[in-house]
């Protein structure tokens, strides 16, 4: 081969293994980013869920991003380090080039040095594989799109204040709130009030968790009505005190003998009550209340009556005021109608149907009233009607109406066979019997 | 760069030899008309110094091509006309005895396998043991009788023929004894203008005017040039996994085959390609060689199931599908990146 002819094959060398390497780094490259892109967005997905978390909790959204970069350098690494087994050496890139161009391995041939190598002014221009954008642009767009709208959604700030402490069982309120009334009134020692306000307490002391569980909700409830029948028993005992104070007072004379002692029988009964009850009375107010003399109540100073009326009034007030009011309206009502039947205050109403026309003139129906559901068990009766209708016993046989006359002429043996038997059956008997 | 493989031929040798090539294709053109590939593949095979199986209907020209071939290498050629009460003796060769000066001796009288071109025709028609003692000659290139070992002459090349018709009272060759032909190579009939050119310038009982194009030396010269082809190693890598893939679960396309070919396969197809590349007047074998020469290499060696041959598959489809399947190189194009247009 002569010198001219070496020069050229030279340079058609290096043309052919500036080609390769330039094939086999977009290749290289391309496997690179096969691997890549769905890492990339991958790793998008985590950092707009990241961000948002970030954004929510006001935390600075920094350390996300670097995070974001350390993860994109490691899977840059791990798409290589996976497609290494596909890498393209500049000779795997020669042998497509000859393959693609159809040259029948004259290139490796020449790389060998067994044939001339071609020139390539003669080939195809184009022998680049080219980017297939289709495939390569949608990763970037989805992850560009996904860290944006994370990062531009409107997030409201998760809130950072404490949770609310759960709500506790509202008879432990209404329960001190009872005794607060009392305790207003100044007629109970604080000591008595303080026993039931401990079990309150001790009650709330508990895990928050453990404020509805059965044994607290049961011990709650026993508190409730323990704290109600101390109020209840309270109450009776004032007011047997009062009584007895309005008759020494309606009878300034003397009580008569029939009622003295009724009276003096229901204050001793009121003074035990105070002095054994589970809300003791102001041991100053009880002393009064024993040393009192209902048949000579004028011997007593009037200041001390009168301060000793207004402390039997306040406590009745509270207890009334802690109980609630149903105990009074009912009384005011059994006052004001003392009964029975309509119009003339509460009764019973009738309870069956019957056919009652004296109740036409005023209503042709009435119901029991019963505002309290949450005591109605099942089965109670809750409404009564009385219409037109009940009168069920109508058609029933009456019994002859005159004599000689057939009030019903009776259906005989077919009615049997027609109330008796089924179609079926029916249709079997009268096959047999035709 | 690599240092040069120190056999492969120079352009100036493979110019020559394409020179003589194109020459002996043109003769036999003269001889055959219209069967170009065919004859291709013929001289391939020659070149590879292999055995070809001809398949074809009778009179489309199997002998003509043989005595062409013989005449334009200056080549004896032998014709044996396969029957079945024809004996291993009948090819071989027997010893005769004879009376010498010397007294009584046995001679051995060559049977019609000692030539250089010998056309077995409808070797299938003949029983096993005669098909195998012809089989031994082609494989080992010489003949034992009585303890006596013959050399065949060389060059030594066999054309077998066989008719795909007539199935009754045939042998077919196993498997085994295909693999030893290095191509099987299908007869078509003729197109109208071929069969018009041959009425215009053919005669039946008149043999065509051919001259010698070289001699038998300059052929046996022509086959080792062709062995000192340069097969580049990813050439060699594409054959190993053309050959690999004809395996049952080795590609799609051989899914529902029975047996894949053998290792001979793959040098035949090597021999074949390197053989081509001569016939092209190139140094090297190329992808595109084993491509042209996979059907007839490998369409008689891989061996289908029921199931292929109930989905209407023979070799040569087989073949066509391992094509598609088998890569010429072993890495892929990465999915972001397309092929390009090389027409553009």
């Amino acid at each position: 081969m002569n010198p001219a002819n070496t020069s050229a094959q030279s340079r058609l060398r290096n043309t052919w293994h500036r080609h390769a390497q330039r094939l086999a780094r977009r290749m290289n490259l391309g496997f690179w980013l096969a691997g890549f892109l769905p890492l990339l967005f991958s790793a998008g997905l985590a950092q707009a869920f990241l961000l948002l978390w970030f954004r929510r909790n006001e935390i600075g959204s920094g350390f996300s991003w670097s995070l974001f970069a350390v993860i994109l350098v490691v899977a840059a690494g791990y798409a290589g380090y996976r497609q290494r087994g596909r890498r393209y050496s500049p000779r795997d890139a020669l042998v497509y080039l000859e393959s693609r161009l159809g040259l029948n391995n004259a290139l490796t041939a020449a790389d060998n040095g067994v044939a001339p190598w071609p020139d390539p002014a003669n080939l195809p221009p184009r022998t680049l594989p080219a980017w297939s954008w289709r495939r390569i642009a949608p990763w970037p767009a989805w992850t560009l799109a996904v860290l944006v709208l994370a990062a531009s959604l409107p997030v409201n700030p998760a809130p950072s204040t404490p949770p609310p402490p759960p709500v506790e069982p509202i008879a432990w309120g209404e329960i001190e709130s009872w005794f607060q009334t009392v305790e207003d009134a100044e007629i109970v020692e604080n000591a008595a009030l303080d026993a039931f306000r401990e079990q309150v307490d001790a009650l709330r002391r508990q895990p928050p968790g453990e404020r509805y569980s059965h044994s607290s909700l049961e011990a709650t409830d026993a508190l409730r009505q323990r704290s109600e029948r101390a109020l209840r028993e309270l109450r009776e005992n004032l007011e047997k005190t009062a009584r007895a104070l309005a008759a020494a007072d309606a009878f300034p004379d003397g009580i008569p003998s029939g009622w003295e002692a009724a009276l003096r029988e229901d204050l001793t009964g009121a003074i035990t009550g105070f002095e054994e009850g589970l809300l003791r009375i102001d041991a100053d107010l009880l002393d009064q209340i024993r040393e009192l003399d209902i048949q000579n109540l004028s011997a007593m100073p009037e200041d001390d009556l009168k301060n000793l009326r207004e402390c039997l009034d306040a406590g009745l007030a509270a207890c009334d005021a802690a109980l609630g009011d149903r105990d009074s309206e009912d009384n005011r009502l059994l006052a004001a109608f003392p009964g029975p039947g309509i119009g003339k205050g509460p009764a019973p109403a009738p309870l069956s149907f019957r056919d009652d026309r004296a109740l036409d003139a005023v209503s042709r129906r009435e119901s029991v009233p019963n505002d309290d559901l949450s005591r109605a068990a099942l089965g109670d009766r809750v409404g009564v009607g009385i219409g037109d209708e009940p009168d069920t016993d109508r058609p029933a046989y009456t019994g002859p109406v005159e004599p000689g006359n057939m009030a019903h002429p009776g259906g005989g043996g077919e009615a049997v066979s027609r109330e008796s038997f089924t179609p079926d059956e029916q249709a079997v008997l009268e096959r047999y019997f035709r | 760069m690599p240092d040069n493989p120190p056999d492969a031929p120079t352009p100036a040798e493979t110019n020559e030899a394409g020179e003589r090539l194109d020459a002996l294709r043109t003769a036999l053109n003269r001889v055959l008309f219209g069967q170009q590939a065919l004859i291709d593949n013929v001289v391939i095979g020659l070149l590879s110094r292999g055995h070809l199986l001809l398949e074809g209907l009778p009179g489309l020209g199997k002998t003509e091509l043989v005595k062409g071939l013989a005449r334009t290498l200056r080549l004896e050629a032998k014709r044996i006309q396969f029957t079945p009460d024809l004996l291993p003796a009948d090819v071989t060769g027997s010893p005769i005895l004879e009376e010498t000066p010397e007294g009584r001796r046995f001679v051995f009288h060559r049977g019609p396998v000692f030539a250089n071109l010998v056309l077995a025709d409808e070797i299938n028609r003949a029983s096993p043991k005669t098909q195998s003692s012809l089989l031994e000659a082609m494989q080992e290139g010489r003949v034992t009788v009585m303890g006596e070992t013959h050399s065949l002459p060389r060059p030594f090349f066999v054309l077998a023929t066989q008719n795909p018709i007539e199935l009754e009272g045939t042998y077919p060759l196993p498997e085994a004894q295909l693999d030893r032909f290095l191509f099987k190579l299908d007869i078509y009939r003729n197109e109208v203008p071929v069969l018009e050119a041959i009425v215009k310038q053919r005669e039946i009982g008149v043999e065509p005017d051919i001259q010698p194009v070289f001699e038998r030396d300059t052929l046996l010269e022509l086959t080792s040039l062709a062995r000192r082809v340069y097969l580049p190693d990813i050439v060699a890598n594409f054959i190993a996994r053309l050959v690999d893939a004809t395996h049952p679960g080795r590609s799609q396309a051989a899914e529902n085959l029975k047996y894949g070919a053998s290792p001979r396969a793959a040098l035949a197809l090597a021999a074949g390609a390197r053989a081509r590349a001569l016939l092209h007047r190139r140094t090297h074998a190329s992808f595109e060689d084993v491509q042209a020469i996979a059907q007839p290499v490998l369409g008689h060696r891989i061996l289908l199931d029921y199931r292929a041959k109930l989905d209407g598959k023979s070799g040569a489809s087989v073949v066509d599908d391992l094509l598609v399947d088998v890569p010429r190189q072993d890495k892929n194009l990465p999915a972001t990146l397309k092929t390009p247009d090389t027409h553009g």
